[in-house]
């Protein structure tokens, strides 16, 4: 059960572009409000964001609105203004287990040859590192 | 509007309840809005809920406090009422004391004016009375 329950009949189906629609407005609403919710615990005003931003009030007013289309520069942008990192998760519709990064990126698996290599170290559990430790011996 | 729309949500959080006549004041308040931008206000409104009942922070920006509630038995201040801010429309709501992690939402506006009006606090208050003093469970 939803709150879409409280506004629509029971068993209303949503169109695909309403779908569509609810779903865009979603994103946007839970965004700024994640932010402006950011910017409050941080005693932020939107004109001193705008100062940091080196925009006007009424484009961050805008933005945080959602009046005005908010990219992921623009968002990147307010996260570094306000020194706080963003996290983007995706998850399937259904699935519990949400995945982090880019959604559709096939599954990553060691190349069996290349950990063949002595050269290569290997950082963490996917991180390889190519530079050749002997050469850094050398110069050092 | 279908009159089958169900009168409360259960969020991870929060259960959030229409009072009597809410769903019917939202309705009102929306002819107010230009119909081509209805839609898309209906659905802010459900997206507002949604976050409340799940329990993500509400901002002071969009999540008001509006008002006083009224005083309790004992004479002592309720604390206060909110906002759920879609301008022009606000939704009116309180966290209820005798519900547990339960919001009620008494009454929406068209708002386009600044101050609240005392009609909607005196509305407000009165679904509070019903609710929290006697009893009433919408």
């Amino acid at each position: 059960m939803s709150a879409k329950d409280m506004f629509y009949g029971a068993g209303h189906e949503f169109s695909r572009a309403e779908a569509r629609a609810y779903a865009r407005e979603d994103l946007i609403y839970n965004v700024t409000e994640d932010v402006l919710f950011q910017m409050e615990q941080m005693s932020v005003t939107k004109q001193e964001l705008a100062r940091r931003l080196g925009k006007s009030r009424s484009y961050v007013t805008q933005l945080l609105s959602g009046a005005r289309n908010m990219t992921l520069g623009s968002l990147a942008d307010i996260c570094f203004a306000l020194d706080i990192e963003p996290q983007v998760r995706f998850h399937c519709s259904g699935d519990e287990e949400v995945v982090e990064g880019v959604v559709g990126t096939p599954v990553w698996t060691a190349n069996e040859s290349e950990m063949l290599n002595k050269d290569i170290q290997v950082l963490g559990t996917n991180v390889l590192d190519r530079r050749d430790p002997g050469h850094w011996e050398r110069v050092a | 509007m279908n009159s089958q729309s169900r009168d409360e949500v259960q969020g991870a959080v929060y259960r959030v309840v229409h009072c009597l006549g809410a769903r019917e004041s939202f309705e009102e308040a929306l002819r107010h809005v230009e119909a081509r931008k209805q839609g898309s206000f209906r659905r802010g409104m459900v997206q507002q809920i949604q976050r409340l009942a799940d329990g993500h922070p509400m901002t002071r920006e969009n999540f008001p406090k509006e008002g006083k509630l009224p005083n309790n038995a004992n004479g002592e201040g309720s604390g206060h009422f909110h906002a759920l801010k879609r301008i022009p429309i606000r939704g009116y709501c309180w966290r209820s004391e005798r519900f547990e992690n339960t919001w009620f939402v008494s009454h929406y506006v068209f708002k386009n004016y600044q101050k609240l009006k005392a009609k909607d606090t005196d509305r407000l208050g009165k679904n509070w009375t019903r609710i929290e003093v006697d009893g009433d469970e919408r």
